[in-house]
């Protein structure tokens, strides 16, 4: 990936005039657009790769191999031939921004951002653009420019429901809960059925400490969601009840979630973190191993691991538990094992 | 029915009924009810009359006695409730307290009324046993059967109930430790008590009564006489077996520890015949595990009354000691002493005073390595029955003590509590106790501090979105790439101090159309690039969080076309004195209107305002050389108020900016270096680069 970015810096500007294409070529091409535009895309397809094959520099019949490839959901190879039209022709914004777009649906989001900056920069605007390149940043964590670029699909569609979602998520990510309670809210209106939406303003409202508006927004949610919707609503609801310290109903919505998904580490550590307010250190001991088992760095697992395992006497593991909890960021494990727990 | 049949009924029904009858029912020892086994009853009653003999004595010796002979009785009828109260009374006074419950709790069951203090007995079981309820319940029935005018009983059983009441409170509310036994290379079957530990937790010396004391022989209780003993332990290791000090330390009488220098080589020993009289004496370490005979801390401190705990401060010139003398508030008390120099030895000893001190006995004094908290036991101030630990701290500046605290529940128990020592990182604390699961007699526990309650984590539910690219439409193709003519500016924004590069917004607007042209955010490295149409006029701004603006102008021309131009630029965080120069607010020539072209750059000053709210700024005009120089002035002025008035109506307090006009007399380029220009472009490129807006921060 790195080595397609500095090409882009590295290689010196040249201005690319209008090459000319054999008539094979040509009549290849014009063959595959009037074929697409009649809504043919296979019969494009194969005419575009003929194309290519008379005129391997066809920049432009590598890119619509590549959109056709893209609409097909063949994303690798749509990435292929969006590469291969670079190749040919390296400042065309919509080269770029294909590009970017076909690594964000293989999950490369570092190189979908570098893309379709690129690409915006050499003028692509329309709102799909800034969208990729927004849920990339949201993707990468990038939160602060994500809000940037989801702004600006905002100023050109202002009636896009999940833009405001999305932006709302990058706001909370950033700890900016008004802000993103107003998104989340443009966004349910727009989209009054949307139960990722009522989720998110849970959320907000647990983080704002509304716990009573959290509540009302989670059942709300739970009645429009999705089984994969309805176990983040669940844990959601969950915690809601840890806080206030209501174990019994805390244990209930975490079991329910769990009965959807057992392989879910959210649910896991957090049932541990039940069974730790109920002193079942050797329940809460299991629980975290299997979250650390599905996933290896959890912080909150490592660091709820170490608590049951201080009160399970084991002291020395412990104290590893909260070293590998401060690795992953948590400062209270920190403090543990600079206290005289850690240190004799 | 058959005659065999009948008699083996009606033994049976005697056996059932007797047996049913007995646990709710009192059967005193009575010949009539025993007369199938008068050997056996003889006998009972015997041992009954023995014990009876030191029952009556009152002393805790004789009570000793007297249970072995009761608990004999008891074997052959265990349903007497004289017998059951007698022998509850005998555990009570004894090293067995909490066996006493269940035989007060049967006498008291089974005929209430069979002595006038078992209400008070049973309550103080009940207390020992923590049942602080029953046992403030029992301690007020009792108290309406004390005779008028006796206040001095009335007032221990008001006492009673408060320390009950304390109990219930603190049990409410247990500090969170562990409390385990040293195990069995320190205790044993017989009492192991009064632990000193090092600061390090290293070695630890304490006292014990075993059959290898010194001594050899046992006193009036019929323990052992004391000995001290000690023990190491590495680095996270356990305690080695305890070794006897040997006659370095130890006589054939009592030998007892009472409290360590925290590096663990000064140990201070206490010596004593009887209980009227005992001293403490100081031992040091010459040599590992050669000890210096122990000699007296001095007249001033041992006196002809009872010392028998002492604790020194880090430096060991501070003596913290209890003692009985005269002239304390009541009991023993606490004192202390400090060590002087001149004289080489230990100056005359003050009574801590009220604070600490009370009518009740305090004892068991530890000083901690931190040079400020106390500890030691009382039975008075708010404790839970017996001598309970508390800990004052000791303000340095005032010399005052903090009001004692009691250490709480569950290390403080209705019995008594004493002789508490705690490691230098306060982890970790010794002192002995008598508890069910001790070896017998009583053994030294360490307590384990806990700390507050950790919280669990949860984790946060993840903010769901929706894959929104799902109802994307089927793409338009390409026909043909624009291949108009496109020239490539790129550059680096960096911090201007530190010249790193950082993340920026950068706008880039057709200065003549005022056309966006793209907003782009850098690379985290501060770089950008973007491509551009040859033969236009751009005004570029950059902007970044917590800096102030930097803006230039882009002229470019079709002779550019398949070329870069660079164009860096440097930002500034906003601080008194700083400027920064916006280019692209426009004014057409000789006017003072603003160009509708000028709001994005003003609108980014408008940002800075409002994230610096107490920035006060100064907007410069600056006009160009051409036009008399006082006109220039003026002009230069009536354009800054034109830019105020924009910032203005976008909310920013007129106050905060000032506005002056320089006209030509701060050029950038100067009139000579325009003049030597060749060619016109470069001369108007130059023009332009003097008539500018400078903003000045005043102050922040």
């Amino acid at each position: 990936m790195k080595l397609s970015l500095l090409l882009i810096f590295l290689v010196p500007f040249i201005g690319f005039s209008q090459a000319k294409r054999s008539l094979a070529a040509r009549k290849f091409f014009d063959q595959a657009i009037e074929q697409y535009n009649k809504g043919n895309s296979a019969e494009a397809l194969k005419l575009f790769e003929q194309c290519v094959v008379e005129d391997s520099s066809f920049a432009e019949a590598h890119l619509n191999i590549s959109y056709i490839e893209f609409d097909n959901k063949n994303y690798s190879k749509a990435l292929g031939s969006s590469l291969s039209a670079f190749k040919y022709n390296k400042f065309q914004a919509p080269v770029f921004i294909q590009i970017g777009k076909s690594y964000y649906h293989l999950a490369q989001y570092d190189s979908t951002i570098i893309f379709i900056k690129q690409g915006i920069s050499y003028g692509a605007k329309e709102e799909l653009d800034y969208l990729y390149l927004a849920k990339a940043l949201l993707a990468e964590e990038e939160f602060r420019q994500a809000t940037f670029y989801f702004g600006k699909a905002i100023e050109l569609n202002a009636a896009n429901a999940t833009t405001y979602n999305e932006r709302g998520s990058a706001y909370y990510q950033l700890g900016e809960y008004e802000l993103a309670e107003s998104d989340f809210k443009k966004s349910l209106e727009l989209n009054p059925g949307s139960a990722a939406v009522y989720s998110n303003l849970a959320n907000v409202a647990l983080a704002l400490e509304d716990n009573e508006t959290a509540l009302s927004f989670i059942n709300e949610g739970i009645a429009k969601a999705n089984p994969e919707e309805k176990i983040q609503l669940l844990i959601l609801k969950g915690n809601y009840y840890k806080n206030i310290g209501d174990y019994d109903n805390a244990s209930a919505a975490y079991n329910e979630a769990f009965e959807l998904d057992n392989q879910n580490t959210v649910v896991l550590n957090n049932q541990a973190s039940i069974l730790i307010e109920l002193e079942d250190y050797e329940g809460a001991f299991v629980k975290c191993n299997e979250a650390l088992d599905l996933q290896p760095e959890m912080m909150e697992a490592y660091f709820n691991r170490g608590i049951a395992n201080e009160m399970l006497r084991n002291v020395e593991a412990a104290c590893m538990d909260w070293e590998q909890a401060f690795i992953l960021g948590s400062e209270v494990a920190e403090e543990y094992l600079n206290s005289p727990i850690c240190n004799e | 029915m058959n005659r065999t049949i009948k008699i083996a009924l009606t033994l049976l029904l005697f056996v059932v009924s007797v047996t049913g009858i007995a646990q709710d029912k009192d059967i005193p020892f009575d010949k009539r009810l025993f007369e199938d086994r008068k050997e056996g009853f003889d006998e009972a009653v015997k041992e009954i009359k023995l014990g009876d003999l030191h029952f009556y004595d009152g002393s805790t010796s004789d009570l000793t006695i007297a249970l072995g002979h009761y608990l004999k009785a008891q074997e052959f009828n265990p349903y007497s409730s004289m017998l059951n109260y007698k022998i509850g009374v005998c555990f009570l006074y004894s090293n067995q307290k909490f066996n006493s419950l269940k035989y007060l709790e049967f006498a008291y069951r089974v005929y209430p009324e069979v002595d006038p203090n078992v209400r008070f007995y049973l309550a103080q079981a009940h207390q020992l046993a923590g049942n602080f309820e029953e046992a403030i319940a029992l301690y007020r029935e009792h108290k309406d059967l004390i005779r008028e005018g006796d206040e001095a009983q009335r007032n221990y059983i008001n006492k009673k109930i408060s320390e009950c009441r304390t109990g219930q409170e603190l049990k409410a509310n247990p500090v969170r430790v562990w409390i385990d036994n040293l195990g069995d290379s320190i205790n044993t079957e017989y009492p192991e008590f009064s632990p000193v530990i090092s600061a390090d937790n290293r070695v630890l010396f304490y006292t014990a009564r075993r059959p290898d004391s010194k001594g050899g022989s046992t006193d009036e209780t019929g323990f052992y006489y004391e000995d001290i003993y000690y023990s190491t332990r590495d680095f996270g290791g356990v305690w080695s077996g305890s070794i006897n000090m040997g006659d370095q330390i130890n006589t054939p009488s009592h030998d007892a520890t009472v409290g360590l220098a925290p590096d663990g080589k000064s140990l201070l020993t206490y010596k004593g015949i009887n209980s009227k009289n005992g001293d403490i004496f100081i031992t040091r370490e010459t040599q590992p595990g050669v000890w210096e005979t122990p000699t007296s801390l001095g007249v001033n401190i041992n006196t002809k009354y009872h010392e028998s705990s002492a604790s020194l401060s880090f430096d060991e010139k501070t003596l913290f000691f209890e003692s009985d003398q005269p002239g304390g508030f009541g009991g023993h008390d606490l004192y202390v002493a400090y060590w002087d120099e001149e004289k080489a030895e230990w100056g005359k000893p003050l009574n801590l005073g009220p604070t600490i001190n009370t009518e009740f006995e305090e004892k068991g004094v530890f000083f901690h390595p931190d040079n400020k908290t106390l500890y030691f036991s009382s039975n008075g101030h708010n404790n839970i029955g017996g001598l309970d630990i508390f800990k004052t701290v000791l303000d340095a500046e005032t010399g005052v003590w903090s009001k004692p605290e009691n250490i709480g529940w569950p290390i403080n128990t209705p019995d008594d509590d004493i002789y508490f020592v705690v490691t230098g990182d306060t982890r970790y604390a010794y002192y002995s106790s008598y508890r069910a699961d001790g070896f017998g007699e009583k053994d030294i526990y360490i307590i384990t501090f806990l700390g507050d309650k950790k919280d669990p984590l949860i984790a946060d539910a993840d903010l769901l979105g929706t894959d929104l690219l799902v109802a994307e439409n089927k793409t338009q193709l390409i026909n043909q790439f624009d291949d108009s003519k496109l020239f490539l500016v790129k550059g680096v924004v960096t911090d201007g101090k530190t010249k790193v590069g950082i993340s920026a917004n950068l706008s880039i607007t057709n200065a003549r159309t005022n056309e966006k042209i793209t907003d782009i955010i850098t690379n985290s490295d501060g770089t950008y690039s973007a491509i551009l149409i040859p033969g236009e006029s751009y005004a570029i701004t950059v902007s970044g969080q917590s800096y102030t603006i930097a803006s230039k102008t882009l002229n470019s021309t079709k002779e550019d076309n398949n070329k870069e131009v660079v164009m860096n630029f440097e930002l500034f965080p906003p601080s008194a004195g700083g400027t920064f120069v916006l280019r692209n607010i426009y004014f057409d020539f000789d006017e003072s209107d603003l160009r509708y072209q000028s709001v994005d750059e003003l609108d980014k000053l408008v940002k800075i305002m409002i994230e610096n709210p107490t920035l006060v700024i100064e907007l410069g005009g600056h006009t160009d050389r051409r036009g008399a120089d006082e006109y220039n002035m003026i002009l230069s002025k009536q354009r800054a108020e034109v830019a105020k008035k924009y910032l203005v109506s976008k909310g920013i307090d007129p106050s905060r900016i000032k506005t002056k006009g320089y006209g030509e007399s701060q050029p950038e380029i100067s009139g000579a270096a325009i003049t030597a220009m060749k060619t016109h472009e470069e001369k108007e490129a130059a023009h332009q680069q003097n008539r500018r807006t400078v903003v000045t921060i005043i102050s922040k």
